[in-house]
Parts: structure tokens; sequence; C-alpha cells
């Protein structure tokens, strides 16, 4: 965690971001029209909006799978080009290597940069261990439930040390049980390592549990609507009047773009 | 800080006691497979014997091994007469495989990968698709004569759709989402071919090379027929014919199903075992 927080420099610089692009019957969709946010290091963001609005697609294009239609993100003062391992990555659908173990999984980043020594596969059964997943190491991915497979996801994630943690509704596909478990529990591992989360979500609720700022993106082409400051200590209480308080207030601004999508 | 995760590792079943239960299990499904055929033979057997069929059309099951037994025979140390046509055949046709498998296999990756590529060579595929194997027969024979070389292009014809069809269907397969991941941790072009899409293609890779065989094996036969110069299970159940020998014939029916099967249960399935249903890619059958 860094001591010296400079705040002329953010970690996440997205500026006067637009994406468009063209559908398959020759339409061009303008998803994002004119995106601007700053994210701090050590920042919980999480991105909600209305279906369509571009929060993956911007989750997307800060991984550097793809590129701004016009617009500049740069990370550390330095600009996005490409997909690089400072950045980590969680799908909704876990997108973990059928051929390989949970072992296997979660040791790819490191394997592929070439870091094979003592230290790392310290670190590789640490997080097992720390996801829950003891025991589970030689296990393949289809043997595994929804929640275990997206644990693995998120070791396999943390592994290589990323600086940015980029997770797209990476607990959608989960049941309620499940996903209110894993939710707890990525808090907890998240207080240990406090890395710079951007989180992309449906949900309010998921959104309040977890960031410190909530990005409202508006209907498309879309914009940052508001940004919803959470001044809550975590794990926090959906219950309580400061949490229902703010999660009126965000389910109002996000129905307002939800029904401007739907005209 | 650990946390509980869902569930335990399964325990409790030892190693002896899972084989005890599994070869008991083989057991019983060998003697299921076994007993309709068994009783197939009892009652060709006896049809025959008693002249109800053809003798010669329909010879005896017995008659069909003695004269497999003959065939076995060794005479002063040279190689048997089956031994040497089943080899024939088994040469020819792991030539034609392997030469499809390394050349099909990579062009199929090819395509998988690089649209031009595909451009190119999709068209004439498809054309070439439905032409049957052995239609190829006398114009590979014009080219090459009626040699081991034939055969062996033959085959390789027969294996080539199927490997080249699956290995790049195999590569498109894989989601954009596993890439992009990969790309992410830090895998370069390479690295992304050889951990990433080769083993995410090689389901239907196996798909492929399983097809390529199966093919080659009936191409083999036929074209063996037609262009067999001397040996082969197939010139032998052929050429058996025009002298009516017909226990010949069947003998060479039968070397021609056992290997099929040893291919199918030695290679094929231990294969697939070990890899799409380990992965669970595939639901074991």
């Amino acid at each position: 965690m860094t001591i010296w927080s400079r705040i002329d420099s953010p970690k996440l610089d997205v500026v006067h971001v637009a994406k468009s692009f063209r559908t398959s019957d020759g339409k061009m969709v303008h998803a994002i029209g004119d995106a601007e946010l700053k994210i701090a290091e050590g920042e919980f963001a999480a991105f909600i909006g209305p279906s369509g609005c571009g929060k993956s697609t911007l989750l997307y294009m800060i991984a550097g799978f793809e590129s701004p239609s016009s617009g500049t993100i740069s990370m550390n003062g330095r600009a996005i080009d490409r997909p690089r391992p400072d950045r980590g990555i969680v799908f909704q659908e876990y997108v973990l290597f059928p051929w390989l173990t949970v072992e296997g999984n979660i040791r790819f980043g490191l394997d592929v940069q070439g870091r094979r020594d003592a230290a790392s596969d310290e670190r590789v059964r640490h997080l097992i261990s720390i996801v829950g997943l003891k025991g589970f190491e030689k296990a393949y991915p289809h043997t595994l439930s929804g929640g275990m497979q997206q644990r693995v996801a998120i070791a396999r994630a943390l592994a290589y040390d990323p600086e940015i943690m980029l997770m797209d509704e990476p607990f959608g596909a989960l049941d309620a049980q499940t996903k209110r478990r894993l939710i707890n529990d990525f808090i907890r591992i998240w207080e240990d390592n406090r890395k710079t989360v951007v989180f992309v979500t449906h949900s309010v609720e998921e959104a309040l549990l977890l960031a410190d700022k909530v990005y409202l993106f508006s209907a498309r082409p879309s914009r940052i609507k508001q940004v919803f400051e959470v001044n809550l200590p975590r794990p926090r209480d959906i219950t309580a009047p400061e949490f229902l308080e703010i999660e009126t207030a965000l389910l109002a601004s996000l129905d307002e773009e939800v029904a401007r999508m739907m005209e | 800080m650990t946390v509980n995760s869902e569930a335990e590792p399964r325990e409790g079943i030892t190693l002896p006691a899972r084989a005890a239960a599994h070869g008991a299990e083989m057991i019983r499904a060998g003697l299921l497979f076994c007993w309709p055929i068994a009783a197939l033979l009892l009652l060709w057997e006896t049809s025959s014997r008693l002249g109800l069929v053809n003798p010669v059309l329909l010879p005896p099951p017995s008659a069909v091994a003695a004269n497999m037994v003959r065939l076995l025979h060794s005479e002063n140390g040279a190689m048997p007469v089956l031994i040497r046509h089943t080899l024939v055949s088994f040469w020819r046709i792991a030539a034609g495989y392997g030469l499809a498998a390394v050349l099909c296999t990579i062009l199929g990756l090819l395509m998988g990968i690089n649209r031009t590529v595909h451009a190119f060579f999709d068209p004439i595929i498809t054309i070439m698709m439905p032409i049957p194997t052995l239609a190829w027969v006398p114009i590979v024979i014009l080219w090459l004569g009626m040699t081991d070389a034939t055969i062996i292009f033959v085959i390789f014809l027969a294996g080539l759709f199927p490997i080249i069809y699956n290995s790049a269907a195999g590569v498109r397969s894989i989601s954009k989402k596993h890439l992009w991941a990969a790309e992410l941790m830090g895998a370069s072009h390479l690295k992304l071919f050889f951990k990433v899409l080769l083993p995410g293609a090689l389901p239907s890779i196996i798909t492929g090379h399983i097809l390529a065989v199966s093919n080659g094996w009936r191409a083999l036969v036929g074209a063996e027929m037609l262009a067999g110069s001397g040996w082969g299970l197939g010139y032998l159940i052929f050429d058996a014919r025009t002298f009516m020998d017909t226990e010949t014939v069947y003998g060479g029916i039968v070397m021609i199903a056992l290997l099929g099967l040893l291919i199918e249960k030695g290679l094929f399935r231990p294969l697939q075992r070990y890899t799409i249903e380990r992965w669970g890619t595939v639901r074991a059958a």
C-alpha cells in the first residue's frame, strides 16, 4: 500500500473516451459517448449502469483487449495500448483452462512469465489456501462447482500480483447463497492486499457492499452520470440506515437511465 | 487468512476395492458384448454343417477358424502368410495416416488461425469433400502405378478432410476470452499457440484423427482390392474369391474386424480417456 498517494497522478485515467462499433447488420452503435474518470491507487471502483451502456466495454479497454474509438486510457501515467500482466481479469463465466488442474490454472500467469521458483510455488500454495481450495489442487475445473471455479479464477488473477484487478460481473453466474459467501470472502482477501479494483456489476447491492466509489453510467451513448462515494467500513450491513440511504439514491438514478434505455 | 470452501475432498473408497469393482464390471461388460455374437456363431455353425445354407457361400465358423490357423502357420521359419498380409496392410495405413496426421493437422490449425488461409482452402476442401475416397483410386493408379505408394496416398486422402476440418473447427471453437485472459497474463503469441490454442483444440483434433483412421481403414481394404498387387488383407480377400476360397475370405474379414477393434479399443479409447474425458470437454460416454 502506497504511503505517498499523489493526487495529481491517478492509477487509472480515462480521458474523454468514446466507443462505437458496427453491428452485423451494418448499424452503428455508440456505446460510450464520453467517459471521463480517475481511479486512485488502492481504490475499489464499481461500474454500474443499464444494459448496453458500455461498462464492460470500458473494462475491456482498460484491460487492453479493445481500443477506444477516441480518447485515451492511461495507467500510471502511460497510455494503455495492449494487455499486459500489470493487470488481472476475472470474467463472469470463469474462463478457466479445462485442460489444466486448479493448480495449473492458478500458476498459469507465473509459468507463462517464466517465474518458476520456490517463491512462486509458495505464492500459489498460499493463494489456494486463501480462496479455500486446499485439497483441490489436482482437480480439473469441470469437477468443481461454479463458486469454486470462480475462486480459482480469482486466485489465478492474483497469482502474478497485478497492479489492477479487473472484474466483469464476477458473481453474476452464481446462486444467491454462493454469491453472498464469495463476496464476503473476497472482501477479506482484498483487505489483505488492497489492490486497485475495477468491478463491473448490474447489482446495486453488490456495488455498495464492495466499492469505495460507484461510477454510474448513463444510457447509450453513455457518460459517467454520477459518482457515489461509499464511506462505510467493511463488512457493510445492508440493513443499516446509511447503507439504505445511498442504495435508494443509487437505485433511483439507475432506474432513470434504465427507463431512458427502454424508450 | 483462510476461508471455508463449499465441500471436502472425497475419501473413503480405497484403491484396491475400486480396482476389484472395475475388474468385475469389465468382465460383466465383456460377457454382455460376447453372448449375442456367440449365439449368432452357433446358429451359423449349425446351419452350415447341416447344409441349411450353402457351405461354400457360408462356411462354418469352425472351418474358417481352422483355415486361419493354417494361414498363421509358419513354413520353414518364414513369416506366416496371414501375418505378412496383416503387416503390409498395417504399414500402409500407418504411413498414409502418419502423412495425413502431420501435414493436415498443420494445415487445419493454420486455417483455424488465419482468415486468409481459411478463405483460400475452404472452397477447395468443400468441393472435394463429398467425393468418396475410393473414387480417387483409378486416378491415383495412373499417377503412381500399382504400388504401395498408391495405397498409401489413397489412405492419405481418406484422412485429409476429417483432420483438416476438425483441426480448424477446434481452433475456432476456442473462446476469445480464453485467449484474452492468457494474453493479459503475459503470454506471447508462441505461448498462446502452444499453451492455449493447441490444448483447447485438442479434443477436436483427436476426433479428426480418429475419423481419419476409421476412414483410412475402410479405404485401405477397398484400395487393396483394386491395387493391392499381391499383398494386404484387402487383396487377400479379393484374391481368395477367385478360387472360391470363402474360408480365407471370411478369415480375412475377421482379421480386419479384429484389427479395427484393436485400434479402437487399444489406441483411441485410452487416448480419449486421458485427454478429453479427463478435461471434461466431452462427456464420458
